[in-house]
């Protein structure tokens, strides 16, 4: 662990007597709080605390003010969306990560930043979603690169809602990967693994869900291990695991825990998640719970998680894994999409070409070229 | 003059302080727990004086209370976060107490124009560490 990182969790977790080395090198510290989307957390541990410089002390609480007032956006984005569902007669979608636990789990909702709120609806009522959506104004982020690619291959719609389209939700009809990537669950078992949610604040009536801490669990270990991969994992989702752990773990049901991360394949990425919190933080873990999940070093899981822990992977890399992820089909289809995305796609992919865009089929082309042939080159030095 | 909050911001109680945001020009300002009383206390019925009549203290007001709860509201006028127009509210909500012992200044301790909101990977294809799974080129 390096020490801005140890000194950092130490802070967060109250051990950082410990772990500080001497002297803070405060800039260094916030930083990287900053850059793990912790800074605001920092700030609320480090408020009171003499030796916090000024211009540091401003700068994370210039971060809390940024969180608090895009979560305001957010969430208020959010009850716009969800005002009509119960006329609609759809149930109540479930909030997944940051949009679930910041107003939940955590003690003040901006000490939780978020990019989007992640929201899991069933598959067969996407469309009147969409539908709904269209209706009180908010649209599609980006258009899908081919028709049909989306249900095909991905696994949620990114929706941009507020004054200037800059909140979005992301509706979810699958988690982690597309249905046709190994790394995706079954997403009815997590529908059914739900309670109710704590909105932010009494006035916001709107309905909606939350995974259970043991669903939760899972989800979060998966996100950050299969989904992101532990090289560009934030340790903002482990501190949503940690304090997860801390203050609803005796709700954990942990037989349960361990057999679906089994039959998800995601034996590997709960125990990496797990041990990383641990190290972290020093979360006290259930007594043997790692042991018990027995992982494979050579099975699929654990493989993934390996290289998606590589801090060199590249983004050919990543699009080389996801498409063998998706299968040879359905691989083929996606790599399609990307060399020849339809017209709308490229129009939004490259505002700047004006008329010109259809000449932005080359650029993208050679990069793709370009960026393979590195991380072929790379491959085989290293091999 | 009665004032009230206008439709375009939102806002939330942050321990003592209230964090406002102009939803429109994206700006974020922050109220002490003094400016935070009177803020809620905007509901299109009430001006200086009529918060004026609501302060009860042990001991007398100062002079300069007047002054400072006008500058207040003329603070908040210029940031476009209230409205004097329209009716007020049919029915008022009662203030609550005032959070402090004793009379201190509202004030807007803290100002900010809230950048790059919005950290999703849809806004950044492929060019940021937790985005690195968007497939896009």
């Amino acid at each position: 662990m390096a020490s801005d990182e140890g000194e950092l969790a130490g802070i967060l977790s109250g051990f950082e007597g410990e772990s500080f080395s001497q002297p803070i090198d405060w800039r260094a510290l916030v930083r990287r709080a900053v850059d793990e989307r912790v800074a605001p957390l920092l700030f609320w541990k480090l408020a009171r605390d003499p030796r916090l410089p000024e211009c540091e002390r401003n700068l994370l609480r210039s971060e809390l003010y940024r969180a608090e007032a895009s979560n305001l956006i957010l969430y208020r984005e959010l009850g716009r969306l969800l005002e009509p569902l119960a006329e609609a007669g759809l149930k109540p979608p479930v909030l997944l990560k940051g949009g679930a636990l910041a107003s939940s789990l955590y003690e003040e909702v901006g000490h939780r930043p978020m990019g989007d709120i992640d929201l899991l609806v069933p598959r067969e009522e996407l469309d009147r979603w969409l539908e709904l959506a269209g209706k009180a104004s908010f649209r599609r982020l980006s258009p899908e690169m081919s028709p049909g690619l989306d249900r095909a291959i991905h696994y949620h719609v990114a929706l941009a809602g507020g004054p200037e389209s800059e909140a979005a939700i992301e509706v979810h009809y699958g988690l982690i990967a597309g249905e046709s990537d190994w790394r995706a669950p079954d997403p009815r078992w997590f529908l059914e693994r739900t309670e109710t949610w704590r909105a932010p604040t009494d006035a916001d009536a709107y309905s909606a869900r939350q995974l259970d801490p043991t669903a939760h669990l899972l989800y979060l270990s998966a996100h950050a291990m299969l989904q992101h991969g532990g090289a560009s994992a934030r340790m903002i989702w482990f501190y949503d695991i940690h304090l997860l752990l801390s203050r609803w773990g005796g709700r954990i049901r942990w037989s349960e825990a361990l057999e679906q991360a089994r039959v998800f394949h995601w034996d590997a990425a709960l125990a990496a998640a797990l041990e990383r919190t641990r190290a972290l933080f020093r979360t006290p873990l259930p007594p043997g719970g790692l042991e018990e999940l027995k992982v494979e070093p050579a099975g699929r899981g654990a493989r993934e998680v390996r290289r998606r822990r590589d801090p060199g992977r590249s983004r050919a890399d990543v699009v080389w894994s996801e498409l063998r992820s998706v299968g040879i089909g359905r691989g083929f289809l996606w790599a399609l999409g990307i060399l020849f995305p339809r017209p709308e796609y490229m129009r939004w992919r490259y505002p700047e070409a004006g008329r010109l865009w259809p000449a932005f089929y080359p650029v993208r082309w050679a990069r793709v070229l370009r960026e393979g042939s590195r991380a072929l080159l790379r491959k085989r030095t290293a091999g | 003059m009665g004032l009230r909050r206008a439709a375009h911001v939102a806002w939330r109680r942050v321990g003592g302080e209230t964090v406002v945001v102009h939803l429109r020009n994206k700006k974020i300002f922050v109220l002490n727990p003094s400016g935070g009383f009177f803020w809620h206390g905007l509901d299109g019925a009430r001006g200086t004086e009529e918060f004026l009549k609501s302060l009860t203290f042990h001991d007398p007001l100062p002079d300069s209370a007047s002054g400072r709860i006008e500058a207040f509201l003329r603070d908040l006028r210029e940031a476009d976060l209230v409205d004097a127009e329209g009716p007020p509210d049919e029915a008022p909500a009662s203030l609550p107490e005032f959070p402090l012992p004793t009379f201190i200044p509202p004030e807007l301790v803290w100002q900010q124009e809230l950048r790059n909101f919005g950290t999703s990977c849809v806004f950044m294809a492929g060019s940021s560490g937790p985005c690195d799974t968007v497939p896009t080129t």
